[in-house]
C-alpha cells in the first residue's frame, strides 16, 4: 500500500569487461518481489544480448528471496558462461539450498 | 470523529477569539479614555491658573486707582486720570464712591454708566477695607455686565472703587487661536454653580456637552467654576480609534479562524473517511487474496495408519495470492504422496502455475508413477525463460507399514525427521528448481524411518529472515521441532507456527506434517 517512494531498492548496472571478454553485471540491494519490476528495463537490454561470457557481482546485494534467484537463473540461461562472485552468505545459502550453484557458476567459498 | 464536530470547534474558535477582541477592545478604550481625561483635567486646571492670575491684575489694577483716590482724598480729576488708564475695553465702567452713615456716594466716573450692582449702590456699604477684589454678580444689560469693586485697606475707611465690565454677546467667547481654551468646549460659571445665570462665558453652546471636567477655583472673594469638554480626541484620533480597530480585527480574526478550523477539520475527516475506505478495500483485497489460496489448497484425505495436518499462512500485508502448496495424495492403507512446492513471484501467475503443478502432481501420482517419475515430468510443465517463474518442489512417497521413504528435492528444502532419537534434517540431494534446465534425469533418495516419527514438509516462509543465512532457520525449526513433538499433530503444527512467526512476514508459509507409529512385522497387506 504505501511501498516508500525513496530511492530504487535495487540496482542493476552492466559493464563490458575491460579485456573485451564478456560482460560483467552487478546487482545491488535487495532483490525480491517488491524490487524485481524496477530492474525490468535494464533486465530485458541486458537479455537481449548476444550469448557471451558474464560476471556476475553480487557483493551488494543483501538479500534475494525466489523473485531475485529467478533473475540469476534467467542469466545464467542466456549467457554462455556464468561466474557469480561475491556473494553474501546469505545470498549464496539461497542458491545452494535451491540445488542452483553449478547453475549460476557460484564461486567456492 | 463525529460529524458536527468540526463546526462546534469553529464556532468555540470563535467565540474565545471574539471574547479576547472584546476584552482588548475594552482594555484599550478604557486606557484611552483614562488618558483623555488625564488630558482634560490638565488643561481645565492650565484654565483655573489663567483665571487666578487674572483675578490678581484686576485687583492690582482697583487697589491703584483706590491708593490713588485714598492719597487725593477722592479727588475726581486724580481719579479719572488713573481710571482713563486702566479703561481697556469699550462699555467697562469704571468709579469712585464714598460711604458716609451707611451710605454710598458717587464722586467720580469714568466710562459708561453704570447699572449698579443688585439692591443698589448700598451694596458697596458692607464692603470691608481689606484691599481685596470682591466679585460682586453677574448684571443682566445690553450687553450682561459683570459687577467688582475693592475697598482698599490702611487709614481711609470710605473709598470704594466699583467696576462693571461687559461680557461677550450672549456670552459667546469667539473663537480664537492660540488661546488657551482653544480646542477645548470650556464654560465659565460664577460661584460654586452650573445653573444658566451664572454662566459669564463659553466657547461652545451650554450646557458643556460629552465627557466634561469640572473644576472650582478662587477669583477674587468668589469663586469660579470651569466647565470643559474635548470636541476633539486630545490623545489623537489613532488612540481613540485603537478599540474599534481591535475590535474590528479580532472580528475579522475570529471569522478567519473559524473558517480555517472549519476548512482544516473538513479534510481531515475527509483523510479520515479515504483512510478507512482505504483499509476497508485493502483488508478485502487481503481476504479475496487468502480466499482464493485456500480455494487451490486442498483438503487433506483421511489415510488409515496415517496421521496428517497442514497448515497455510498468507505473509502479513500481501495482496497477492502466494505460490505455496501443499498436498497429500492417499495410496492405500499406510501409503501416500505427498507434496510441497513453492512458485516463485506472487499474483495471479503464481497461483495458475502453482495449479497447474499440484493437479499435475495428483494426476501422475494417483497413475502410480514414482516420485522422481513425477518430478521429471513437472520439469517439461515450467520454463522460467518463456514464464519467468520456478518452482521449488519436495516429493515424497511413504509406506508407513515398513517405514519406507523415498524422496526427491527440486531446489525445495529436504524435510525434517522427528523421532525417538532426535531430530534432523534428511540428508538429499537436491537438484535445480523446477524450471531451470537440469542435468540428467531426477534421482530418489531412500529412507528407512521405523516409528514412531513425525515428517515436516515446509516452505522458505517458515525458515527464511531477512538478512540471516537460512541455516539458522533451519535450526530454529530443528530445535522448536524436537520440543513440540510429544503434542498432538495439529497442535505441534500450530506451536511450530507460532515459535517461528515473525512480525511484518512478507512471505508465505506453508507446512505439512506426516506421523506414523511403530510397526514392528509388516502386517498383511490385501
Amino acid at each position: 500500500m504505501d511501498e516508500p517512494n525513496s530511492a530504487p531498492r535495487a540496482r542493476l548496472t552492466l559493464d563490458d569487461r575491460a579485456d573485451g571478454a564478456g560482460l560483467v553485471v552487478r546487482l545491488a540491494g535487495e532483490l525480491d518481489l517488491a524490487t524485481v519490476g524496477e530492474l525490468a528495463a535494464p533486465l530485458k537490454d541486458l537479455l537481449s544480448r548476444e550469448p557471451q561470457p558474464l560476471v556476475l557481482e553480487l557483493e551488494e546485494l543483501t538479500f534475494a528471496d525466489s523473485s531475485g534467484i529467478a533473475v540469476l537463473i534467467r542469466l545464467a540461461n542466456r549467457f554462455e558462461r556464468l561466474e557469480t562472485r561475491g556473494a553474501a552468505p546469505s545470498v549464496r545459502r539461497v542458491i545452494e539450498v535451491l540445488g542452483l550453484a553449478d547453475r549460476v557458476g557460484l564461486e567456492q567459498s | 470523529m463525529s460529524k458536527p464536530a468540526p463546526r462546534r470547534l469553529s464556532a468555540v474558535v470563535a467565540v474565545v477569539v471574539l471574547a479576547l477582541t472584546v476584552v482588548l477592545a475594552y482594555l484599550a478604550s478604557v486606557v484611552n479614555a483614562h488618558s483623555e481625561e488625564r488630558l482634560l483635567a490638565r488643561q481645565v486646571a492650565q484654565i483655573g491658573t489663567l483665571l487666578g492670575n487674572q483675578a490678581a491684575v484686576l485687583q492690582v489694577e482697583l487697589a491703584d486707582m483706590a491708593q490713588a483716590a485714598v492719597n487725593t482724598d477722592g479727588n475726581p480729576s486724580v481719579f479719572a486720570r488713573w481710571a482713563s488708564g486702566e479703561l481697556t475695553a469699550t462699555g467697562q465702567s469704571l468709579s469712585l464712591w464714598r460711604i458716609t452713615d451707611g451710605k454710598a456716594k458717587r464722586l467720580a466716573l469714568q466710562g459708561v454708566r453704570p447699572i449698579g450692582p443688585p439692591g443698589g449702590s448700598d451694596r458697596l456699604t458692607t464692603l470691608k477695607p481689606d484691599g481685596k477684589l470682591v466679585v460682586i454678580s453677574i448684571l443682566p444689560g445690553k450687553p450682561d455686565r459683570l459687577a467688582y469693586a475693592l475697598m482698599p485697606s490702611g487709614g481711609n475707611r470710605d473709598l470704594v472703587v466699583y467696576a462693571e465690565t461687559p461680557l461677550p454677546p450672549n456670552h459667546r467667547l469667539p473663537a480664537t487661536k492660540n488661546s488657551p481654551l482653544a480646542g477645548l468646549d470650556v464654560a465659565l460659571y460664577l460661584g460654586r454653580t452650573t445653573a444658566p445665570a451664572a454662566l459669564l462665558e463659553s466657547t461652545a453652546p451650554t450646557p458643556i456637552r460629552g465627557t466634561t471636567h469640572t473644576e472650582t477655583v478662587p477669583f477674587g472673594s468668589n469663586l469660579i467654576t470651569i466647565v470643559g469638554a474635548s470636541p476633539t480626541h486630545l490623545t489623537g484620533a489613532l488612540s481613540a480609534a485603537l478599540p474599534w480597530i481591535v475590535l474590528g480585527v479580532g472580528c475579522v480574526l475570529a471569522a478567519a479562524g473559524a473558517v480555517t478550523v472549519q476548512y482544516v477539520s473538513r479534510r481531515r475527516e475527509l483523510a479520515e473517511r479515504l483512510a478507512a475506505e482505504n483499509e476497508r478495500l485493502y483488508r478485502e483485497q487481503r481476504g479475496i487474496a487468502g480466499t482464493l489460496q485456500r480455494a487451490l489448497l486442498p483438503t487433506l484425505p483421511k489415510v488409515p495408519g496415517l496421521e496428517l495436518a497442514a497448515r497455510y499462512v498468507a505473509g502479513v500485508d500481501e495482496l497477492q495470492v502466494g505460490g505455496d502448496w501443499y498436498d497429500v495424495i492417499p495410496r492405500g492403507r499406510d501409503c501416500c504422496v505427498f507434496v510441497v512446492g513453492d512458485i516463485s513471484g506472487r499474483g495471479l501467475g503464481a497461483a495458475t502455475t502453482m495449479a497447474a503443478l499440484r493437479f499435475a502432481v495428483r494426476a501422475y501420482a494417483a497413475q502410480g508413477d514414482d516420485v522422481d517419475v513425477v518430478l521429471a515430468k513437472l520439469r517439461g510443465l515450467l520454463d522460467i525463460d518463456t514464464d519467468h517463474q520456478f518452482a521449488t518442489v519436495l516429493l515424497g512417497e511413504l509406506d508407513a507399514a515398513d517405514g519406507r521413504l523415498q524422496l526427491v528435492s527440486a531446489g525445495h528444502f529436504p524435510p525434517v525427521l522427528v523421532t525417538p532419537d532426535g531430530v534432523r534434517t534428511v540428508d538429499l540431494p537436491i537438484g535445480p528448481p523446477v524450471g531451470v534446465p537440469a542435468q540428467g534425469p531426477p534421482v530418489a533418495t531412500a529412507v528407512t524411518v521405523a516409528g514412531p516419527a513425525t515428517l515436516l514438509a515446509f516452505s522458505d516462509g517458515l525458515v527464511e529472515r531477512r538478512g540471516e543465512v537460512i541455516d539458522t532457520g533451519l535450526e530454529r525449526l530443528q530445535e522448536a521441532a524436537g520440543k513440540a513433538d510429544s503434542r498432538p499433530l495439529e497442535a505441534m503444527l500450530d506451536h511450530l507456527l507460532e515459535m517461528l512467526a515473525v512480525d511484518g512476514k512478507k512471505d508465505d508459509t506453508a507446512l505439512l506434517g506426516v506421523r506414523w507409529t511403530s510397526r514392528t512385522a509388516r502386517p498383511a497387506r490385501d
